[in-house]
């Protein structure tokens, strides 16, 4: 079996930002449109700001809100896990907005339809890396099989994601450490 | 306020004051002294127009209109889909209810049929807004609030398609129907803040919101304003209307969507 | 030309001959079932009615041509490319995974290409402003610009009797290697006045120059094996993001890595140990950090012996002169840091310094870069491998620049001065025993050279590969000193703030439309630039420019230039290359990189590694005799700081988001990086009654701008912070108002003129 998500180390992290303009480029999306972007840890978390991210698009989720919510069948779930969202069945209901947890689906108002990420299983079937992972300078967004790789070291819910059982989210993570500071005085 | 919504906004509205108009007219026939004779044509009228209307504006809701049929592919699983084939049964049992009455064939069971599937509706709508990003309505919130606005707007504007004699009936649904509104609205946005950051979020948008208070004047008004039981001015319902839009404004606006807050503590 | 919509999509017109869009060429194949003949159908599981193709995104492997790019920016990383294009369409770009550097990635800025290539933005066509900075743009043809620059050109012949009333300006705007075409332009046309040396890393260069004879960094993949990294005014992070997976992986096993910065940088964040250093104290701790291996005896003799020269007075110099206390005082690290950090650092080998270039952005950078070089040297880290003193290389820049190197046509008359100017790329093509010469001004005082300058006086302005209007320094002066020019031609891509003070603008290519060659000034690989996409529009790279300028000026007047007239672009390509290339690469021709980027074959992956030096007297010199010929001590020593010139110290290092004035003002980045900050401390913003979001005014001496305010602890209470960048044509925000041209100590030696302290400015803050 296999079981396709995110491992997000926030730890790895530069927030360089790579993993969601190379989204972007390959899909050529409207500007505006943002699948995968970094959402920055908030000091109660890490504490410094704008310092340490989770590089976050969709958590292809084992019982995922999208798909069960959606009245024109526009999502489909495979084999592997991935939640496909498919453009042209798609009627623009939004309904998926208010059924994700995570705020995946983006709603492009010029086209009428949603767009979030379908983790690149055109790339995936043909044995390539999403683009988001293949741009991770530092290995830190990376593809995993849930039925065969090793995540133990892993979290499910770290803080700042929110705490879903019920749609069970793929992607794990790893949580980021903080260094020694010496400051001056002033 | 993100003006997208008021196309659901509108038809939230209108057709739970269609089902309520509906569930009153079949309330007359089956509690008043007139019974199978009572007068519903009007109602009927109104409240098929009410749901056209209302259908018409969610239409503008789709980013693709044209695709609308296809909303009935996933029964299965999502609430959306129920709520559109329950509200298509009951906009045709609706049509049936006025060429019946209007035929004079009316049997009582066709309106309570059709008030009762369109409980129903409401209740799919109910469910189909409990949206699992909404952490503060992903319950059964929505449900009440809408099954409130049922009972507030149906009989409220029930009173212009009766006699002053009926309104003592109407009353003895409005007047404890808007006590429960009040206490519920009231009081559930004060439990939201000891929520998660999203649920106390969503409370702190409330009660800072004159649409949250404005709607609660509504209903107290209301209240005052029945408190005799007999009559209903006929200023009234238009309040409650204004109200009640109000509130339905706020619960599209001021719900605070989980994914709003990635990256902060939840 | 293909037709384009805004989003820069084609109709396939030449695929099926007919007016046919994309989409509906999908939605045919769906409805003869195709689509299920493609890979991945048959993993469908629920939903129903969706078949899984949606409308954009990878099409399979076959559906494309791949071609190989460069980077061409002014960056450490200079990224292989792997440009994926369907009919003549570049679809997306990727890293090349032939280059163990690049690994397959780019950046949040490389991803962004298509999105510049296909901006609605792009200047199209040659275009004449009528009344400079009034923005009446009017179209003209490429004959009628060429023809206004070619008769101004022999104007200023006529009048002064020699072309020095031209000036170029030029920079890092691409550093493909057939862009010094720019220059040989100029060359071609005779002598004329050229804006010499670099706003970036001059005093670094010096430095390096004065200590080991040249600038010359271990090979950036060796950062595995150092078991001790400080990071000195560097933010890889944020400006060389290939560069950390080789810190990453020294760090799992089991190196220390500290870092050093006067801001709590993404690249402190991910340190073990970050240092908040005064900014211009760098020479004062690492003077502190080698007092402190003498007091210790930890420094390594027997290298020392061996190699080093003026190492004793050095010695002698610390023990008299730098305490400790001093040292904590000078930089701001108290004394037990600065003692510990040095004997963790002398307790392993290999250990190793990385400078940055915001480090030598002072008046004294030059002389702090030379103590940080003395503590490495001392340790015994010069050129072992996974050690070292890192600053950068020009090792594999060794082409035959032959875009570059052009005679001005018979009876040029020029300047008579010294030797000619040159860059800090100049492998001594340039300056030779004639004696006639181009006048040399400081690239970096622009507005103050002409304001300055006569006989002649500067009257026209090619500006290439440059945007002096973003990037100079005391912009308000450059718009003064602009009024001194007749005709300001400017080549770009956007209408940025240059084009805006322009008076003609020649539309240029992208990467993509262009063939050239490219290398890094910090790892060893090579790549090859195919022309991937017909140039858009009616651009023409610089060296096509450079061609047609030659043939339309020859056509007026014959023998005016001798910059041949008919170029294949590919042609000036192929001939860059040259044997010394060819070896140092182990390829046989140019062609082999077709298959990818290509390494050099290093003797060792650590520069210096046979200890011969390329000082006078082949040792490491503490003390440097060129250094002092060109008005520096000789010795190593402490130079002092800039004095504070207003309340707090702005400084506007690099944002990730853009390099200098490019891709910030795409609208794909702008959904990544919405709009300028000014990065405060709690502190000064409670002194100063600000909270996140207010716009305040940020001034001095030299302007003013006004933006918004983040209030953020990663800056000192003492520091306003500013990231630069152009964030397209309707925010007027440039940190360059704010930054004076003040020269930094160093840089005259190799690079003709001494740098810029860009970072020691201040500023006042209010509330707007």
């Amino acid at each position: 079996m296999t079981r396709y998500a995110f491992s997000v180390n926030a730890e790895l992290c530069i927030g360089c930002s790579s993993c969601g303009m190379a989204c972007k480029n390959q899909y050529n999306l409207d500007p505006g449109m943002v699948w995968r972007k970094l959402y920055p840890l908030s000091e109660e978390i890490y504490p410094h700001k704008d310092r340490a991210f989770y590089s976050l698009a969709c958590n292809h989720c084992s019982q995922p809100a999208c798909l069960e919510g959606c009245p024109v069948g526009a999502y489909t779930q495979r084999e592997d896990g991935i939640v496909v969202h498919n453009e042209d069945v798609c009627i623009g209901c939004r309904n998926c907005l208010r059924n994700c947890p995570f705020g995946a689906p983006r709603y492009n108002e010029e086209e009428g339809h949603v767009e979030k990420c379908s983790m690149c299983w055109q790339r995936i079937d043909e044995g390539l890396l999403p683009a988001c992972v293949q741009a991770c300078p530092t290995n830190a967004l990376t593809l995993v099989d849930l039925d065969t790789d090793d995540v133990s070291g892993t979290v499910q819910y770290p803080p700042g994601f929110p705490y879903r059982p019920d749609v069970e989210p793929s992607t794990r993570f790893v949580l980021p450490v903080a260094p020694k500071v010496v400051r001056r005085d002033v | 306020m993100d003006t997208r919504e008021l196309p659901l906004i509108l038809f939230t509205l209108l057709t739970q004051l269609a089902v309520g108009l509906a569930v009153f007219a079949a309330l007359r026939q089956w509690a008043t002294v007139e019974g199978s004779s009572v007068k519903t044509r009007n109602e009927w009228i109104a409240i098929l127009a009410l749901i056209g209307v209302g259908v018409v504006a969610a239409f503008f809701h789709l980013g693709k209109p044209l695709g609308a049929i296809r909303m009935l592919a996933n029964i299965g699983t999502a609430w959306l889909s129920r709520e559109i084939l329950t509200f298509a049964i009951f906009g045709l049992l609706a049509a049936i209810s006025l060429y019946m009455v209007y035929t004079k064939t009316a049997n009582g069971w066709m309106l309570k049929l059709t008030a009762l599937v369109g409980l129903l509706a409401v209740f799919t709508t109910g469910m189909a807004y409990a949206g699992k990003a909404m952490d503060a309505i992903n319950n059964l919130l929505p449900l009440v609030f809408f099954m409130l606005t049922v009972f507030t707007l149906g009989p409220a504007v029930a009173t212009y398609f009766v006699e002053e004699k009926t309104h003592a009936l109407l009353t003895s649904i409005l007047f404890p129907t808007l006590l429960a509104s009040l206490v519920v609205r009231f009081v559930v946005p004060f439990i939201w803040l000891s929520g998660n950051a999203v649920m106390n979020a969503t409370g702190q948008n409330f009660l800072t919101s004159p649409l949250h208070w404005l709607h609660l004047a509504a209903l107290l008004a209301g209240l005052f304003f029945v408190r005799n039981g007999k009559s209903i001015p006929a200023w009234l319902p238009i309040v409650l209307l204004i109200g009640e839009l109000l509130g339905r404004i706020a619960f599209f606006a001021l719900v605070v969507a989980s994914g709003a807050n990635l990256g902060g503590v939840y | 030309m293909q037709e384009k919509n805004s989003l820069g999509n084609t109709n396939i017109q030449q695929t099926l001959g007919s007016k046919v869009s994309r989409r509906d060429f999908l939605k045919m194949m769906a409805a003869v079932g195709a689509i299920a003949a493609l890979p991945g159908n048959g993993l469908l599981r629920k939903g129903p009615g969706a078949s899984v193709m949606p409308s954009t995104g990878y099409e399979g492997k076959d559906a494309y041509q791949v071609f190989h790019n460069a980077c061409p920016r002014n960056c450490y990383d200079t990224c292989g490319i792997l440009s994926y294009v369907k009919d003549g369409v570049l679809k997306f770009v990727e890293g090349d995974p032939a280059s163990t550097f690049t690994r397959g990635g780019l950046c949040v800025k490389g991803y962004s290409y298509p999105r510049s290539v296909y901006s609605p933005d792009r200047i199209k066509y040659p275009m004449k402003q009528e009344g400079r900075g009034s923005g009446n743009w009017v179209r003209i043809s490429w004959d009628e610009a060429l023809d206004t620059i070619a008769k101004k050109i022999l104007e200023l012949k006529e009048q002064d009797g020699s072309l020095l009333g031209l000036g170029m300006t030029k920079y890092s705007g691409n550093f493909g290697i057939t862009h010094y075409g720019v220059e040989g332009m100029m060359s071609s046309l005779g002598y004329t006045t050229r804006f010499v040396g670099t706003p970036c890393w001059p005093a670094g260069i010096d430095a390096q120059n004065f200590d080991m004879g040249n600038m010359w960094c271990n090979d950036p993949e060796d950062m595995v094996h150092s078991k001790y990294i400080i990071i000195w005014g560097a933010n890889p992070c944020t400006n060389s993001i290939h560069s950390m997976k080789y810190i990453n992986e020294a760090k799992r096993r089991g190196a220390k890595v500290v870092v050093i910065d006067p801001i709590f940088t993404q690249t402190a964040a991910k340190a073990d140990e970050y240092w908040q250093i005064k900014p211009g104290g760098d020479g004062a701790l690492a003077l502190g950090m080698a007092r402190h291996l003498l007091d210790k005896k930890l420094e390594d003799k027997a290298w020392l012996e061996e190699n080093a020269e003026g190492y004793s007075e050095f010695a002698s110099y610390l023990r008299r002169e730098i305490t400790l206390d001093w040292a904590a005082e000078q930089s701001g690290i108290p004394v037990e840091s600065i003692k510990q950090i040095t004997e963790e650092f002398a307790a392993v080998k290999p250990a190793t310094i990385w400078l940055g270039y915001g480090l030598q952005r002072h008046v004294n950078g030059g002389a702090n870069v030379r103590a940080i070089d003395a503590f490495v040297a001392m340790t015994g880290n010069i050129g072992k491998v996974g050690g070292g003193a890192r600053y950068g290389h020009l090792f594999t820049w060794g082409f035959n620049y032959n875009a570059l190197v052009q005679s001005a046509p018979e009876g040029s008359v020029g300047y008579t001065g010294k030797t000619g100017p040159m860059g800090e790329f100049d492998t001594g093509q340039g300056g030779d025993a004639a004696s006639y010469t181009d006048r040399a001004f400081n690239i970096n005082k622009i507005a103050q050279e002409i304001m300055d300058a006569t006989e002649p006086p500067v009257r026209m302005l090619w500006v290439a590969n440059k945007n002096v209007l973003s990037q100079d320094f005391d912009r308000n002066k450059i718009i003064e000193a602009f009024k001194k020019l007749d005709l300001i031609v400017a080549v770009d891509l956007f209408f940025n703030p240059t084009v805006e003070q322009a008076d003609i603008v020649l539309p240029t290519t992208t990467l993509f439309e262009d063939w050239t060659v490219n290398v890094s000034y910090w790892h060893y690989w090579m790549s090859i630039n195919e022309q991937a996409i017909a140039p858009m529009y009616e651009t023409k790279s610089d060296i096509e420019i450079a061609s047609a300028l030659s043939a339309k000026i020859n056509s007026l007047k014959a023998g005016s230039c001798t910059f041949p007239e008919n170029i294949d672009s590919k042609e000036m390509m192929v001939k860059e290359f040259n044997d010394g290339i060819y070896s140092l690469f182990g390829i046989k021709s140019w062609e082999d990189l077709k298959d990818g980027a290509r390494k050099a074959k290093l003797v060792s992956s650590a520069s210096w590694s046979d200890n011969k030096f390329g000082t006078p007297s082949t040792k490491y010199e503490f003390k440097s005799s060129i250094a002092e010929e060109y008005g520096h001590t000789a010795l190593v020593k402490y130079k002092e700081p800039r004095e504070a010139y207003a309340s707090y110290r702005l400084l506007t290092p690099h944002s990730k988001y853009g390099l200098h004035s490019q891709f910030q003002n795409l609208d794909w980045m702008l959904d990544y990086n919405p709009e300028p900050l000014a990065y405060i401390h709690p502190k000064l913003a409670r002194e100063k009654g600000l909270v996140d979001g207010d716009t305040v005014r940020v001034y001095n001496k030299t302007g003013e701008v006004q933006l918004k305010v983040s209030v953020n602890d990663i800056v000192p209470a003492d520091t306003i912070l500013m990231y630069e960048a152009w964030y397209g044509q309707n925010n007027p925000f440039n940190v360059n108002i704010l930054v004076d041209d003040e020269s930094s100590d160093m840089g005259k030696y190799k690079t003709g003129a001494p740098g810029v302290a860009i970072h020691d400015q201040f500023a006042e803050i209010e509330k707007a």
